[in-house]
């Protein structure tokens, strides 16, 4: 096959959209979880809004640079991308260890795409049913601000979509390992760094210097930290243009290491079979 | 009937055989639980990166919600050690596996419970020990010197074994309890999930919640009993936000761990009487 036409397939992806489609018809199909997961979200959110009054309670001004409808605002909604962007598992190092990996690389189908636009159907259906409306009502009651403008809000969907494809890479990336280790592990770890570094529970201001300077120049931070603030309205026009950038740049550097990897990997691949 | 010893030989052989098991992938062993670690000192970090800005939440400082924390770690942890294989219920439930485990002459929780060990929970084990033995000095809870004084020592490490212990009880309540709905609901891995996420409000001290939800967190769910109420009985009436009037509801602390415990196994009973297996 071209090699061309595997690194760049570019419009070929868009066939991948019944991989989408199957994904939130998945989601549908397990409506107990579903509204699990929903209520589960909404409870998260709960906590850090009772959590985070509680810590201003009594502090007349800011914290670090935070008025404490801000802060709220950040983490609450944080906690409502979590549910979208949550991780599902470790597919990658399962399918790896039981060996089911052997019949998606049998498909004429490219695995990281199918993975990709998957991952993509489920997040973005649970976040279209559960986090906008959670968020819509948390702003009703006032618990958080609207974000400052239209254009500030079509820009943090942007840029929550490349934090979304950061992620995927990171995890992609990360799931890559398995085929050299053959285990699990890691995943506490794996995720341990995200939250770590991308501000998801805290906002980064609120970090020791020597810590805050660690996450300022790790990608991470492009996938909570920047699109929240740009929701806040932290980030103006031009910072928020630049955000995006940095993002981007850091997304499609990921996606792309982890496809070289990827072809590296599968030549080497030995399956245990029986 | 079984006599307790016989269990006991019993558990050994499940361990020993759970460990070589586990140690076919020692990698994996190092990585679960270098990744647990790390984990868990990420979760004392955010409370200290919020500490650096406030001197209290809810009126507890930082050493009490850090007390709060590795109370629930500890209570958190030793139910993971050995009771969490209770999340597979869901599994046993769907695959008709649990038949085998009623065919044998032995309690079927308790085959449950001994079937499997993750053992990647050993950090959280760890650190929350630490993180207490060390508050417990500091707060002046526990020490040799004449301030604290040997008799209050004892007393207050007897407490926190009991606290602990009671914990990990609730803990196991809870998780049976949302577990077995596995006998009525196909998807009941979902609210045990849902359960996790409810664990979260046990990380931080129950008056920063609404009194709807501090009911919820009492007396539905009794996430509470295992750190919030129980520090009552170590900080005294002026060390604490709400005084000394929850005193004695910190001492029911063992009798609710033992009411939801027996409770969520009577549920668990009339889960296994409705069961009626998978078929093949």
């Amino acid at each position: 096959m071209n090699v061309l036409t595997n690194f760049i397939p570019l419009p070929g992806p868009l066939r991948y959209l019944a991989y989408t489609r199957a994904a939130v018809a998945r989601v549908l199909a397990y409506r107990v979880n579903f509204w699990m997961g929903a209520v589960g979200t909404v409870l998260g959110m709960t906590i850090q809004y009772y959590l985070w009054t509680a810590i201003y309670h009594g502090e007349d001004g800011a914290l670090a640079g935070y008025g404490a409808v801000e802060a709220l605002t950040y983490v609450i909604l944080g906690q409502a991308l979590q549910g979208f962007l949550h991780p599902e598992g470790d597919p990658l190092g399962r399918k790896v260890r039981d060996g089911s990996i052997a019949v998606d690389l049998a498909r004429p189908a490219d695995w990281q795409w199918v993975v990709f636009w998957d991952y993509l159907g489920g997040s973005l259906f649970r976040w279209l049913t559960t986090g906008v409306p959670a968020m819509v009502l948390f702003t009703v009651v006032g618990a958080v601000a609207a974000p400052p403008s239209l254009g500030a809000f079509l820009v943090f969907l942007v840029s929550a979509f490349l934090g979304f494809v950061l992620l995927f890479a990171w995890h992609f990336l990360f799931g890559l390992l398995s085929f050299w280790t053959k285990g699990g592990g890691l995943i506490d770890l794996k995720a341990t760094a995200v939250s770590l570094f991308s501000g998801a529970l805290v906002p980064l201001e609120f970090y020791p210097p020597g810590l805050r300077r660690m996450a300022m120049a790790l990608p991470f931070r492009g996938i909570y930290y920047l699109p929240l603030s740009i929701y806040t309205g932290r980030l103006g026009a031009g910072e928020a243009a630049g955000a995006l950038g940095w993002q981007a740049a850091w997304a499609v550097g990921l996606f792309l290491m982890a496809r070289v990897l990827w072809r590296r990997a599968t030549r080497s691949l030995v399956i245990h079979g029986g | 009937m079984r006599t307790f010893g016989s269990y006991v030989g019993l558990y050994l052989c499940y361990l020993r055989v759970n460990w070589l098991a586990l140690m076919a992938y020692p990698t994996e062993f190092w990585g679960n639980n270098l990744g647990n670690v790390a984990g868990n000192l990420l979760g004392i970090a955010a409370v200290g990166i919020v500490f650096g800005h406030v001197r209290a939440i809810g009126g507890w400082s930082f050493d009490q919600v850090l007390f709060l924390y590795a109370l629930a770690m500890v209570a958190r942890s030793l139910w993971h050690l050995f009771m969490v294989n209770c999340l597979n219920l869901p599994y046993y439930v769907q695959r008709g596996t649990l038949d085998r485990l009623m065919v044998r002459p032995v309690n079927i929780l308790f085959q449950v419970y001994a079937d499997y060990l993750d053992n990647d929970d050993w950090g959280e084990a760890v650190i929350g020990l630490v993180v207490l033995g060390t508050l417990s000095v500091r707060l002046g809870l526990v020490g040799v010197g004449p301030e604290v004084g040997l008799a209050r020592s004892l007393t207050n490490v007897l407490w926190l074994a009991v606290i602990a212990l009671s914990g990990t009880a609730i803990f196991a309540a809870i998780h049976l309890a949302a577990n077995t709905t596995s006998f009525w609901l196909v998807q009941a891995g979902a609210v045990s999930q849902l359960v996790w996420q409810v664990d979260g409000f046990s990380r931080y001290p129950l008056n920063v919640y609404s009194r709807p939800l501090r009911f919820v967190l009492s007396w539905l769910l009794p996430f509470g009993f295992i750190n919030f109420y129980p520090a009552h009985l170590f900080f005294g009436p002026s060390g604490v936000p709400e005084g000394g009037g929850l005193l004695w509801v910190a001492r029911l602390t063992p009798l609710v761990a033992a009411a939801a415990f027996g409770l969520a196994y009577r549920f668990w009973q009339a889960g296994l009487d409705h069961y009626q297996g998978a078929g093949s």
